[in-house]
């Protein structure tokens, strides 16, 4: 066979497919926000069949910071108080509500923070707490728990004093100084409240949950299948509506995507966008959640290297990447992001402040490369890994050619996931680095955390006296619209002066759903706490 | 036959000895650290922290104390506990193996099906149109990487059928009729690269056999072609096809890693590429040792079956 | 196959005697040429295609219409096309470009694995089958704790741990390999050394490295030819695979495993991203393999 006839079968399979897949054109974001919610009165009964990339190694909340895992324990557990959601409620608003404390007061000097919890609180009925009450010392002996563990979580809790319970539904915790983010932290995952049972060790948490959530743990049969019914319970009046949940560890996104395909389940979880176009171009009816990533990609620099301790280096970087067209051509849709991710709704910079802050600008960098004292740019290596996906890689790629248009001759360096995170970022070994923060809940460990001297995640070697203190004052302000106030000048100040981390973009994820299923009103936290009113519209 | 069962035991020991002591080595020296791992999601962490987890997971002992410690208890039969999930690795293989061993057994079984009939016609067809065509499409299947088979089939069933494997696996013994729909595609895309060179060997063995003096004596007797092959060839020829299988497991316990991914099954491929990527060292050390013992006792048993196909062939 | 003994390989050779011999060989080789072109057309139509890939490689530059690695911001995911004859992928580079100078990776890491395993696997191999005893047995138990552990898996733990580059996916390939050529070297090592001639070069005194130089190597290189050129078609494949579960080749630079493994959500929108090199790496590994095949049935004598 000639070359020219091998060419021709090969352009006419390419069609072929394409015509396959192209039943019809549709434009994007015609069905934004259609996520089902707010038609019709709520039916009871069904099991939501999810897809899950991977099984939690453990159950344990508090040696696990796996998303899987707390999305699996959010059904089973609940927290002091927990986040909005619903119908009216943005993914991205963190609106804390009574989940097992009805209601909570916090002193004049911001020091004592006082829980009420319901009375109608029950464990689940299964032993060995066999549907007792909730009590203030169930809260107690959780803390207590958290404290004891090493890592993950006991930052949170380090202003704690002590803890104090009055009565059997009262807790009272007095903390050593006024510390702003507590409430946000009591509605963090990490919270979620054991039976005094579990801490005391007769509960086996490495595999089983016992809480007082709207679901009870039936099955989990590893990397397999988890198996959900529901609390009949349950302290909140006629919730939740499904029967049961059940989720299915699929790790091949083709093969997800395939199952939502052929109905075997009702939403795929995470998809990259071209899988997502896929479906669309499939069905332009498709019901679908988009929703703001929890997390950002940004490009840091070793500041401990020069030369990255120069400002005007590091603005020329922030100032040669074009980020809106990145998110598009890489995540396909998403926002130019800010020092704290745009996920976190009114905390973060508004969306025109963080575009005017961080302009692209080739010519402009050149400039400041040039005062900088590199009129010829310089040469470096930028660091990524591919344990964050395949996006990220492509990221990486993107950023590096950005960088050639200035000068910058970046070669890319892909480094294991496992190297990455504890020989290389932590330990500053790197001059340029690409990849994600940790799905990050408060402000403060956004801010405090990445920025501050001693902050837990500042593996950038940022050093700034003055930042130091703006990041320490805020915590101490207890009046919410004081400290947002703060938290957006402390975000302007970085981005002006500091230029590192570069928060690059944040993308949006549109997350498909079969129409029948109601109410799913996904949110930016940890844990599905969305589930409890989702109801099913079939039969 | 027992002296050589147990001689070839003995060096099977050795082999193993080897192999873990490699694995447990190498997965030390090299970077990535289990403890900074687990803790990374964590805001904060001091020294005195990480100190109190790494002793917690025994990491705070020299290689050499941790190497002789884990031989002494794998001796016991106890394999250790995941760094990660702390179960005992024992009930993490446990949970696993079958997936994986039904695979390769219903994979091996698809290949031998197809490929030895397959060798046998291009024997006996030599150098026609039809014996290239079973050549080629037999290296063909060797040619394709297996997870891009794979997906291809994934995305074109369920564009153009609106059907895949049914999720959530089930155990041949609880539900047959699921399991088997779970399986026959995994298996079969992994019997295609296998049946490739066991098509070549049965063609090849099969074609030298037919040259041998004791065939040409029974075809000069008169004997019909379809019997020589049938009756006397075959069973022959089928002592190198058998080697090149029992070669052939370690390939195919590989592919499993891909293949247990895409068709989302738990089994020991997985099990063993994240227990790599997340530095679990006491699940990587024993599912190793699982493969070894499993190429090794599938290799003695295709020197037993030489005994019993070829009785000349049995070892003293 | 195997080449008549030579006789007396002691004495002094004369020059006439010398010219004469590598006259025959001469003639010999361009007859078995012939015999293979005449017998084994697969094998023809195989080592052209190989040929051809390797001509691509060797002039990429000259061959390739765009850089790479270039990322053209105004040309996303383009269908094939006059001035894209592949296409574009997700950044705009040419699909082309990336194919010719994705065969330089692809045929580097395995030229380089087949290479090194090969000389690695041979000299372990012959020394085994020469020396025996403890040091055969130390060899070989070595060589079956590797095969002991399923290929891929070895090539990943190693590959994992090292950290994805080039370099490290050939060192992982490498030691996979060895043993294959170590196992059949040590067979042949075994079999000449049990031949007349080598005893009678022993007792006239050669030692061990001139009797393998001689007597043992040239004799076995028609097993090691078909090994080597079945490795090579797998090491594409494993590279491929590899780079699917995120440790081969990095990115930049342009392998078909990565082109490939990298692209299976874009099948249905820019099917050509994917199909491209899937055909390309599907077309080379063949060809290796089918050339394996036609040397393994055209060196075997007892196929003749």
């Amino acid at each position: 066979m000639k070359q020219s006839n091998w060419l021709l079968i090969i352009v006419a399979l390419t069609f072929l497919l394409s015509a396959c897949s192209n039943k019809s054109e549709t434009t994007s974001g015609t069905n934004q926000g259609k996520n089902g919610s707010g038609d019709g009165k709520p039916k009871s009964g069904g099991v939501v069949q999810i897809l899950n990339p991977a099984d939690p190694d453990m159950l344990d909340p508090h040696k696990t910071s796996s998303i899987y895992a707390h999305n699996i324990l959010g059904l089973v557990y609940s927290k002091l108080v927990t986040y909005e959601t619903g119908p009216d409620v943005e993914f991205s608003d963190y609106n804390i509500v009574p989940d097992l404390a009805k209601d909570w007061k916090v002193s004049e000097d911001g020091k004592v923070y006082t829980f009420h919890l319901r009375e109608n609180a029950k464990w689940h009925n299964v032993a060995p707490v066999n549907g007792r009450n909730v009590n203030s010392g169930d809260v107690v002996a959780t803390f207590e728990r958290i404290q004891s563990i090493p890592g993950h979580q006991a930052y949170m809790l380090d202003q704690i004093d002590k803890i104090e319970t009055p009565d059997d539904l009262t807790v009272e915790f007095h903390l050593k100084q006024p510390f702003a983010p507590f409430l946000s932290y009591m509605a963090n995952h990490f919270m979620w409240i054991l039976p005094k049972e579990a801490a005391e060790g007769k509960i086996n948490l490495e595999t089983a949950a016992i809480g007082t959530g709207p679901f009870v743990l039936d099955k989990w049969e590893r990397n397999v299948e988890t198996k959900f019914s529901k609390n009949p319970d349950y302290f909140l009046e006629g919730l939740p509506y499904l029967d049961g949940v059940n989720f299915k560890t699929v790790p091949d996104e083709d093969t997800r995507l395939a199952a939502f395909r052929t109905k075997q389940a009702d939403t795929t979880g995470l998809l990259s966008p071209q899988q997502f176009a896929n479906l669309m171009k499939q069905d332009p009816n498709l019901q679908y959640r988009e929703t703001l990533f929890p997390t950002q990609t940004q490009v840091y620099m070793n500041m401990t290297r020069k030369p990255f301790d120069n400002l005007k280096v590091r603005q020329a970087i922030a100032m040669a990447i074009d980020r809106k067209n990145a998110v598009k051509q890489i995540f396909g849709n998403g926002e130019v992001s800010g020092p704290v991710n745009p996920s976190l709704g009114k905390w973060a910079l508004p969306k025109e402040e963080r575009e005017s802050l961080q302009p692209y600008d080739i010519e402009q960098a050149k400039k400041l490369l040039k005062e900088a004292g590199y009129p010829d740019g310089f040469e470096t290596k930028v660091m990524v890994t591919d344990g964050y996906g395949e996006a990220t890689v492509r990221m990486a790629q993107w950023v590096v050619e950005d960088l050639r248009k200035i000068g910058i001759k970046a070669k890319l360096e892909v480094v294991e996931y496992a190297t990455y995170f504890s020989q290389k970022w932590p330990k500053l070994d790197y001059d340029i680095g690409v990849g994600f923060q940790s799905y990050l809940q408060e402000p403060d460990e956004w801010l405090y955390g990445q920025l501050h001297s001693k902050g837990a995640k500042n593996w950038y070697g940022i050093k700034n006296p003055e930042l130091d203190k703006m990041l320490e004052e805020q915590r101490t302000v207890m009046d919410e619209d004081k400290r947002l106030a703060k938290i957006l000048d402390i975000q302007r100040y970085a981005l002006k002066e500091v230029v590192n981390p570069i928060p690059l973009v944040t993308h949006i994820t549109a997350s498909p759903t079969q129409p029948y299923l109601k109410n799913w009103n996904t949110h930016a936290s940890y844990g599905m706490i969305h589930m409890k009113e989702v109801w099913l519209d079939k039969k | 036959m027992v002296n050589y069962v147990i001689k070839r035991s003995v060096y099977g020991l050795i082999v193993l000895l080897i192999m873990i002591s490699f694995v447990f080595i190498v997965m030390r020296l090299v970077p990535g650290d289990v403890v900074a791992l687990q803790l990374s999601g964590a805001g904060a962490v001091s020294e005195e922290q990480i100190a109190q987890l790494r002793s917690e997971l025994g990491l705070d002992k020299s290689v050499w104390a941790q190497f002789l410690d884990w031989t002494k208890n794998a001796v016991t039969g106890d394999l250790g506990k995941s760094l990660w999930s702390k179960m005992p690795v024992t009930t993490l293989i446990a949970e696993r193996i079958t997936v994986t061993l039904q695979l390769a057994f219903m994979a091996i079984t698809m290949a031998i099906l197809i490929a030895i009939p397959a060798g046998i016609y291009s024997a006996m067809k030599r150098n026609t149109w039809i014996d290239h065509m079973i050549r080629v499409i037999a290296i063909g299947g060797l040619s394709i990487p297996n997870f891009w088979f794979a997906l291809l089939l994934i995305i074109f069933l369920s564009l153009f059928f609106g059907w895949i494997p049914p999720l959530g696996y089930q155990s041949f013994f609880s539900n047959p009729i699921v399991n088997l729909q779970q399986m026959i595609l995994p298996a079969l895309v992994l019997a295609l690269s296998l049946s490739a060179s066991i098509v070549r060997m049965t063609r090849s063995s099969l074609l030298e056999v037919l040259h041998a003096d004791f065939i040409r004596t029974i075809r000069a007797k008169g004997a019909k072609e379809k019997l020589v092959i049938m009756k006397h060839a075959l069973r022959n020829s089928l002592i190198p096809v058998i080697t090149l299988i029992g070669l052939q497991v370690g390939f195919l316990l590989g592919g499993t890693v891909i293949i247990e991914s895409i068709f989302s099954l738990p089994g020991i491929g997985s099990l063993i590429f994240e227990g790599v990527t997340k530095r679990d060292y006491p699940v990587v050390q024993a599912t190793v040792l699982v493969y070894g013992a499993l190429f090794m006792i599938v290799n003695l048993i295709v020197d037993i079956a030489y005994g019993w196909i070829d009785p000349r062939m049995r070892p003293d | 196959m195997n080449p008549a003994p030579q006789i007396n390989p002691g004495l002094p050779n004369t020059s006439i005697k010398q010219l004469s011999t590598k006259r025959i060989r001469l003639r010999k080789s361009l007859d078995e040429t012939k015999r293979f072109i005449k017998t084994q057309k697969i094998g023809v139509i195989s080592l052209s295609i190989i040929m051809l890939f390797i001509l691509l490689a060797a002039f990429a530059p000259l061959i390739a219409p765009y850089d790479p690695i270039e990322q053209d911001r105004s040309a996303f995911m383009l269908a094939p096309t006059a001035a894209h004859i592949m296409g574009t992928d997700d950044l705009g580079r040419d699909i082309f470009s990336r194919i010719i100078f994705g065969a330089r990776v692809s045929l580097l890491v395995g030229i380089a694995t087949v290479a090194i395993s090969m000389i690695c696997g041979t000299i372990l191999g012959v020394i085994s089958g020469y020396f025996g005893k403890v040091i055969d047995m130390a060899i070989q138990r070595v060589m079956d704790a590797i095969m002991a552990i399923p290929p891929l898996i070895l090539a990943l733990f190693i590959a994992a741990l090292l950290g994805p580059a080039i370099k490290n996916v050939i060192i992982a390939l490498t030691i996979v390999n060895i043993p294959h050529f170590a196992r059949i070297t040590r067979g042949e090592m075994l079999r000449i050394k049990e031949m007349n001639y080598v005893e009678a070069s022993r007792s006239a005194g050669s030692g061990a490295l001139r009797i393998i130089a001689k007597h043992g190597i040239p004799n076995m290189m028609a097993p090691i030819i078909v090994i080597a050129s079945l490795t090579f078609g797998q090491s594409i494949i494993a590279e491929a695979s590899l780079s699917f579960l995120g440790i081969g080749t990095p990115p930049p630079n342009p392998s078909w495993g990565l082109m490939l493994s990298g692209a299976s959500s874009y099948m249905e929108n820019a099917p050509w991203m994917v199909l491209f090199p899937g055909l390309v790496l599907s077309i080379a590994v063949l060809a290796f393999n089918l050339l394996g095949d036609a040397l393994r049935d055209f060196l075997d004598p007892k196929l003749n």
